[in-house]
C-alpha cells in the first residue's frame, strides 16, 4: 500500500471531524425544527431523523457557511464578526502570555537551581504553589481581591494577562529546567575555566543548547495555552468562548450550533500545532546542531514578533482598545507591572513562610547533632 | 484577626460540604475517564483500522477543544438533543430512577441532576482522552525488539500482554497517570460553570457575601487555594513516593 502524503491524511482527519460535528449538530436542530414545527429545512423535514446522515451533514455545513458569511443576527451585525475578534482576542493572550512566560520561567529556572537557599526556597515555592492550585481560581481571586485598586491597572484585560503569565510562568519554570539540567555539567567548569561570567555562560552556553530541549514540551504548552485562554471568559474577555455565548445568547434557536462551531474553530487551529510539534521535534535538532545565528537574539527576536503580533490582534479586536495604539500599549504595560507585583508578593510570602521555619529547623537540628553544615546540605535537596 | 476566623469559621461547614464535592466529582470522573480511556488507548494500537479511527477521533478532538467549550456543549447542546430526539429528560428520568431507590432528596429540586450528570460525565470524557495518550505512549514505549523475543520463545499474545509489556508500561505509566489525576483535582473548579457548589464556587460566593472588606475576601480566596494546595501537592508527594517503590520493584522483579 502506498503512503499516503501527510496533507491529504490531515485532510482525511478533519473531514470526518466536521461530517461528524454537523451530523449532530444538523440531529439537534432537526429535531428542534420539529419540535418548534418551524420547518427551516425541507430537505430533511419529511424524512426519518437519524436515517438521512449525509443530508443533515450537508445541511449543517450549509448552515456553518451561512453563518460564517453571510448570517447577522437580528441586530444586523454578521456573526463572524463575533466569531473573528473573539479569534483575534484568543490569539493575543496567546501570544502576548507565553513569551513573558518564558522570561519569568528562565528568572524562576534559575533561581530553582541556584546554590543559594535564600534564592531556590522562594522560587520552588511560588511554583509549587501555582501549579498545584486551580488556574481558574487564582484568576478569579486576583480579579475579585483586587478589585480594590484604580479601574485602569485591574480591568478584565490586565488581570487575564496577568495571572495567565504568572501560572504558565511556574509551568515554562519546569521545562526550562529540564532543558538546563539536560546540559553537562562540565560545561559550566569549562567556561568558568575560559573565563566566561555568569551572564556570558548563559548567553552563549546554556540558552543555545537548552533549545532544542524546550522547544517540543513549549510548543505543547502552546496548545495547552491557547484552550486555556478560553478560562478567561469568566472574567467578562471577550474572547471566542464568551463570544460564542454572546451569539447563543441572541440567537437562542441556533444556540447548540454556535458551540459546535466554536469547537471546530479551536479543533482546526490546535490540531495544526500539535502536528507542528512533531515536525519541530524532529527537524529543529537538526537544525540546531549547526546554528548560523545567535541563538538567543534570535529568541528574543522571535518574542518581540509574537508580542508585536499579539498587541495587533488585540488592537484591532479588543473592544477595550479598539482603534487607540496608546491606551493598548499602556495596558500591556499595566498587565506586566501587575504580574511583576504579584509574583514578587507571592514569593516573598510564600517564601518567608517556607525558608524561616525550615532554616530555623536546620540550625537546630544542626545544632544538636553534628554542628556542620551537612545537614542543610542533605534537607534542602 | 478576630473578624476573620468569625467569618471563615461561620463558612467552615460550607467549605467542606464544597471540598467533599470537588472530591467526590474527581474520583467519579477519574473512574470514569479510566473507562473511557482504556478502551481508547488500547484501541488507538488496533490492528482494525475502524477501531483505530475512532478513538484517534475521539482523542484529537476532545485534545483539540477546551474543557470549558465541551461543558457548554454537554450541558447545551446534548441535553437538548437527548430531550428532542429521544426524548429523555435526563432530569425526571434520574429523579424516578432515585425515587425507585428512595433517595431523591440528594440532589436539589430546582436545578435537577443534570448539571451533576453532565459535568462530571464531560470531565471524565475529556480527561478519557489524556488518559488514552498515557496508555498509548506506555505501550509504544516498550521496546519491539522484546516482543519479537517473546514471540520466538513460543509466549502467547495474552502471556506477552501480561508478562513482558503490562509490567514495563505501567511503570512508565504511572507518573502521567497521577499527573493528569492531580490536573483533574484543579480542574473540577471548572464545574462551578454550570453551578454546582463546589470547593470554587462556595468560597467565591461566601467572599462575594463579605462585600467590599479586602481583608476577608482574601482569606476567603487564600483557605480556597490552600484546600486546593493541600490536596493536590499530597498527590504529588503520594505519586513521587509511588514512582520511587515502582522502579525499585520493577527493577527487583524476577
Amino acid at each position: 500500500m502506498r503512503r499516503i502524503p501527510p496533507s491529504l491524511r490531515f485532510l482525511l482527519m478533519i473531514v470526518p471531524v466536521i461530517l461528524v460535528f454537523g451530523i449532530c449538530g444538523t440531529l439537534t436542530l432537526g429535531a428542534l425544527d420539529k419540535s418548534q414545527t418551524v420547518i427551516t429545512n425541507p430537505a430533511t423535514a419529511n424524512e426519518p431523523l437519524i436515517g438521512n446522515a449525509f443530508g443533515f451533514a450537508i445541511h449543517f455545513l450549509q448552515e456553518t457557511v451561512r453563518v460564517l458569511t453571510v448570517g447577522v443576527d437580528n441586530q444586523g451585525t454578521p456573526y463572524h464578526s463575533f466569531l473573528l475578534s473573539g479569534l483575534g482576542l484568543t490569539i493575543t493572550f496567546c501570544f502576548l502570555t507565553m513569551p513573558l512566560a518564558l522570561i519569568c520561567g528562565l528568572v524562576l529556572a534559575l533561581m530553582s537551581r541556584s546554590p543559594l537557599r535564600i534564592l531556590r526556597v522562594p522560587a520552588r515555592a511560588y511554583v509549587e504553589f501555582f501549579r498545584n492550585t486551580p488556574f481558574l481560581v487564582q484568576m478569579l481571586a486576583i480579579y475579585y481581591g483586587l478589585a480594590v485598586l484604580p479601574h485602569d491597572f485591574v480591568d478584565p484585560f490586565t488581570v487575564g494577562l496577568a495571572a495567565l503569565v504568572l501560572n504558565y510562568a511556574a509551568y515554562e519554570c519546569e521545562n526550562l529546567r529540564a532543558g538546563i539540567a539536560a546540559l553537562d555539567k562540565g560545561q559550566g567548569e569549562a567556561a568558568a575555566t575560559l573565563g566566561l561570567s555568569g551572564w556570558q555562560t548563559l548567553r552563549l552556553i546554556i540558552i543555545p543548547q537548552m533549545i532544542p530541549v524546550v522547544l517540543p514540551p513549549v510548543i505543547n504548552d502552546m496548545i495547552y495555552l491557547f484552550k486555556d485562554s478560553s478560562i478567561l471568559s469568566l472574567i467578562t474577555i471577550q474572547e471566542l468562548t464568551l463570544q460564542t455565548q454572546n451569539l447563543a445568547r441572541r440567537v437562542p434557536s441556533n444556540s447548540w450550533q454556535f458551540y459546535l462551531i466554536a469547537a471546530v474553530i479551536y479543533l482546526l487551529l490546535s490540531l495544526p500545532l500539535g502536528k507542528l510539534a512533531r515536525v519541530a521535534e524532529t527537524r529543529i535538532k537538526s537544525a540546531v546542531a549547526a546554528p548560523k545565528r545567535d541563538l538567543t537574539v534570535v529568541a528574543l527576536q522571535i518574542f518581540a514578533a509574537m508580542i508585536f503580533v499579539g498587541w495587533v490582534c488585540g488592537l484591532l479586536t479588543a473592544q477595550d482598545f479598539r482603534g487607540n495604539a496608546i491606551r493598548g500599549i499602556g495596558q500591556l504595560f499595566a498587565g506586566v507591572g501587575l504580574l511583576l507585583t504579584i509574583g514578587v508578593v507571592v514569593m516573598v510570602v510564600l517564601g518567608a513562610l517556607v525558608y524561616l521555619p525550615s532554616t530555623a529547623f536546620i540550625l537546630l537540628r544542626g545544632r544538636g547533632k553534628t554542628g556542620d553544615r551537612k545537614s542543610l546540605v542533605a534537607i534542602s535537596k | 484577626m478576630d473578624v476573620i476566623f468569625n467569618n471563615l469559621s461561620g463558612a467552615a461547614p460550607a467549605l467542606l460540604a464544597g471540598t467533599i464535592t470537588t472530591i467526590v466529582a474527581a474520583l467519579l470522573a477519574g473512574i470514569l475517564a479510566m473507562l473511557f480511556g482504556i478502551p481508547a488507548g488500547f484501541g488507538r494500537l488496533s490492528r482494525v483500522p475502524l477501531i483505530r479511527s475512532i478513538s484517534t477521533f475521539y482523542v484529537e478532538t476532545i485534545r483539540g477543544t477546551p474543557l470549558l467549550l465541551q461543558l457548554f456543549v454537554w450541558f447545551y447542546a446534548v441535553k437538548i438533543l437527548l430531550l428532542t430526539i429521544f426524548n429523555l429528560n435526563v432530569d425526571t428520568f434520574a429523579y424516578s430512577l432515585l425515587t425507585d431507590i428512595n433517595s431523591n432528596s440528594i440532589f436539589p429540586r430546582d436545578t435537577g441532576i443534570s448539571p451533576y450528570f453532565f459535568a462530571i460525565f464531560g470531565l471524565g470524557f475529556n480527561y478519557g482522552a489524556y488518559i488514552a495518550e498515557v496508555i498509548r505512549g506506555g505501550i509504544e514505549a516498550v521496546e519491539h525488539g522484546q516482543i519479537e523475543a517473546a514471540q520466538t520463545l513460543g509466549l502467547g499474545s495474552f502471556q506477552i500482554a501480561r508478562l513482558i509489556i503490562l509490567p514495563q508500561a505501567l511503570r512508565i505509566m504511572i507518573p502521567p497517570l497521577t499527573n493528569n489525576f492531580i490536573t483533574l483535582v484543579q480542574d473540577t473548579a471548572f464545574l462551578e460553570v454550570l453551578g454546582i457548589a463546589e470547593l470554587s464556587l462556595v468560597a467565591l460566593q461566601k467572599a462575594q457575601a463579605v462585600g467590599s472588606n479586602v481583608t476577608l475576601r482574601w482569606s476567603f480566596y487564600i483557605t480556597d487555594l490552600l484546600i486546593y494546595f493541600v490536596i493536590c501537592y499530597s498527590l504529588a508527594l503520594i505519586s513521587r513516593h509511588m514512582e520511587r517503590r515502582v522502579a525499585v520493584t520493577v527493577s527487583g522483579a524476577h
